[in-house]
């Protein structure tokens, strides 16, 4: 495993890093852009793929070196974000035709579109796998320079506001996660250079730092990482953000960098719990997971825009993420697994189907869409399926994964906790179920124009398959080597 | 670092909390930035060469960002300072009670106490700038004033930080800011304005 894992690792970083470079320098015509675009796409995601692989193959053998900690996290995380990225790559020129003004003016908007595009997701796909805190800070805060562009693409004045509250809102939150990597690294007698903060040394580091200062330096990193993920109460940019960025776009932030960074806030929970104290530190994410969920339920009843009401969902999903991190429990790490996938392939497919949905029922960007299955199958198809899963509706992998989580929590006593997230959690179920049927059968609206029917049937038998497979999958999940190798730095 | 050095930087970032003109903030700022580069340098004599190429760092941060940000700010004129939702007294008070705050909150963590309590009271108001001033550019000199903060505890700590991550830090900065840049010419062109007060289209 050791050649190939860093062979494809480097492969990995190095062919989306280099799109994006030649995207830059090629002065290409439209057309040409766009297959190089998508061939570019298709070799990254499919070198991501064989890594993801790799890495799942034999989860008891992380692979590490000085610059790569390719481990079963990494493996399923790669899978993920070269699935939703790939899929989001094949649907930007279609979003791309129909976008009008932009942010940039010139005839290379679509270059910058995509070079931005592709740098993110070298970004993304980097964040799983590199071997070092100060490393992972470092691309995680480049993650928001590539993207603050791709948020404001459209130009509009709402996409500019939302660019911007992104942009300096989780800049000044990155900047108290480095705060609290410096003190770490700082205080530490064991410092020795840059190799410390390899997540393999981080207990180490940490373990001559007296406590109440190693206890600061945890929580200022995980509130700056919140304030990027998404948590509440740090995550006035997500909505925002989430409902203004290309459909595209959206997706890649909802389904792939909210959940990366949290698997580095998760990394940097194994790493320092032994110095932090096992209770202090699931105080820290039990306590954002029940505000991200107290804060985003009420705003699932509300008749909200489409892809604003995604936002919202993606804020209460983070929240069940971070409870089952905190429950720290090998029934609810694969709960968290097949939670990070499910929701990724679930908005992932509700995001894109945004664009034909603004095109058939263009009211859907001022309120939700309702009547859908009376006007146009193939959009009532795509947002059924997405919203059903969202909603955590059997046999949807979120109700197995919610359910494991909780069960985490159970087995790991927190029993108050349990029943809080349970009556929240019914409380967000009931709000979507709302959105699903009026979207599917309430009264229709017309107005718009017809669907190109044939991508959204693919995207939505394509992404309702994968959904379909996690469901199966949890069967097996529990007890299975991956979660016993996450198990063994997680717990 | 030197004490006086530290208070120095600090009153910089509060004199940002409560300039009027974007010019002015900016040569603040700069200052600022370059001051730290240069204390830097004066700690460098006994320290490694990567130290030093660090402190170098430092100061072309420092004379890069005051630079783009003067450029961008003769692009996007004002015709009046942006009007401010608080009060400038106000604004004075809450950035240091926040940093007084902030730093009663954080213990010593291995590096002279003045440069510690200066670290955590510069990230502080950093973030009352951001929150509490209205234009973008303001804004994102806010940005720079909270990370100069976490430069003075990479520069005081006694082996320095490592070099990868004082570089990379150093370089996203100028990338963060570069980017804050055109979004703000954007909102500029937009609305007449780097208002952020304009930007109230988004609510639940």
């Amino acid at each position: 495993m050791t050649s190939a894992a860093a062979l494809l690792a480097v492969v990995t970083l190095a062919l989306p890093g280099g799109t994006a470079l030649a995207l830059l320098l090629l002065p290409l015509p439209a057309r040409a852009l766009d297959a190089l675009h998508r061939i570019a796409s298709l070799a990254t995601a499919t070198v991501a793929l064989a890594l993801a692989v790799v890495a799942l193959a034999r989860p008891a053998f992380p692979y590490r070196d000085g610059a790569f900690l390719v481990d079963a996290a990494s493996g399923v995380y790669l899978g993920v974000i070269a699935i939703v990225g790939l899929l989001s790559a094949l649907v930007s020129p279609a979003y791309l035709a129909s976008d009008g003004k932009g942010f940039f003016r010139t005839g290379r908007a679509r270059a910058w579109y995509y070079l931005g595009f592709h740098a993110f997701w070298a970004l993304l796909l980097a964040i799983p796998i590199v071997g070092n805190l100060g490393v992972a800070w470092l691309l995680v805060e480049a993650t928001t320079a590539a993207s603050a562009l791709l948020v404001a693409h459209s130009g509009k004045p709402s996409a500019l506001e939302a660019g911007w509250k992104y942009l300096v809102l989780t800049t000044v939150g990155l900047t108290v996660a480095l705060l609290g990597i410096v003190i770490l690294f700082v205080a530490s007698p064991a410092s020795q250079g840059f190799a410390s903060l390899d997540w393999g040394r981080l207990p180490g580091l940490a373990a001559g730092v007296p406590h109440e200062t190693v206890l600061v330096a945890f929580v200022l990193i995980l509130v700056g990482l919140a304030a990027k993920i998404g948590w509440a109460p740090v995550h006035n940019w997500l909505p925002d953000a989430h409902s203004e960025a290309p459909p595209p776009v959206s997706a890649l932030l909802s389904a792939a960098l909210l959940p990366t960074v949290m698997l580095v806030a998760w990394r940097v929970r194994g790493a320092l719990d032994p110095a932090v104290g096992g209770s202090a530190s699931r105080i820290v994410f039990l306590g954002f997971g029940l505000a991200s969920l107290a804060v985003a339920i009420p705003f699932l009843w509300r008749p909200l825009a489409w892809k604003r009401l995604l936002a919202y969902s993606s804020l209460e999903h983070m929240g069940v993420l971070a409870l089952g991190i905190g429950f720290a429990h090998p029934i609810a790490i694969a709960g968290v697994l097949l939670h990070v996938a499910g929701h990724a392939f679930a908005k992932a497919l509700g995001f894109y189907a945004a664009t034909p949905l603004l095109w058939h029922q263009p009211g859907a960007a001022r309120r939700l869409p309702t009547g859908l299955a009376r006007t146009s199958v193939p959009t009532a198809g795509a947002v059924g399926v997405s919203l059903a899963a969202l909603s955590g509706l059997p046999p949807s992998p979120l109700f197995f994964s919610e359910l494991f989580i909780l069960l985490g929590g159970v087995y790991a006593h927190q029993l108050w906790v349990v029943a809080i997230a349970g009556v929240l959690l019914a409380l967000g179920f009931l709000g979507l179920a709302n959105a699903l049927i009026e979207g599917l059968v309430g009264r229709a609206r017309s107005g718009g124009k017809a669907v190109a029917a044939r991508p959204v049937i693919a995207l939505t038998v394509l992404l309702g398959g994968l959904l379909a497979g996690l469901s199966a999958s949890a069967l097996f999940l529990p007890g299975s080597g991956i979660v016993d190798a996450i198990a063994r730095w997680a717990l | 670092m030197n004490g006086g050095v530290a208070w120095i930087l600090v009153a910089l970032g509060l004199a940002t909390v409560i300039v009027r003109r974007r010019s002015a903030a900016i040569v603040l700022v700069t200052a600022q930035s370059i001051a730290l580069g240069v204390a830097a340098f004066a700690l460098a004599g006994g320290r490694d060469a990567e130290f030093k190429v660090a402190s170098a760092a430092l100061v072309l941060k420092g004379v890069v960002l005051g630079a783009a940000l003067g450029w961008t700010m003769l692009r996007t004129r004002e015709p009046l300072p942006v009007a401010e939702g608080i009060p400038a007294a106000v604004r004075l008070i809450m950035a240091v009670v926040l940093a007084l705050g902030a730093a009663a909150l954080v213990p010593s963590f291995g590096i002279a106490a003045t440069d510690g309590d200066a670290t955590v009271a510069l990230v502080a108001i950093g973030a009352a700038i951001v929150l509490l001033r209205r234009s973008t550019l303001l804004q994102a000199l806010g940005l720079i004033v909270a990370e100069n903060g976490v430069a003075i505890a990479a520069t005081s700590a006694h082996r320095g930080l490592p070099i990868v991550i004082e570089l990379g830090f150093v370089f996203d900065v100028i990338v963060i800011v570069a980017v804050a840049v055109a979004v703000h010419e954007r909102i500029h062109d937009e609305f007449g304005s780097g208002d952020t007060g304009l930007l109230r289209g988004l609510r639940d």
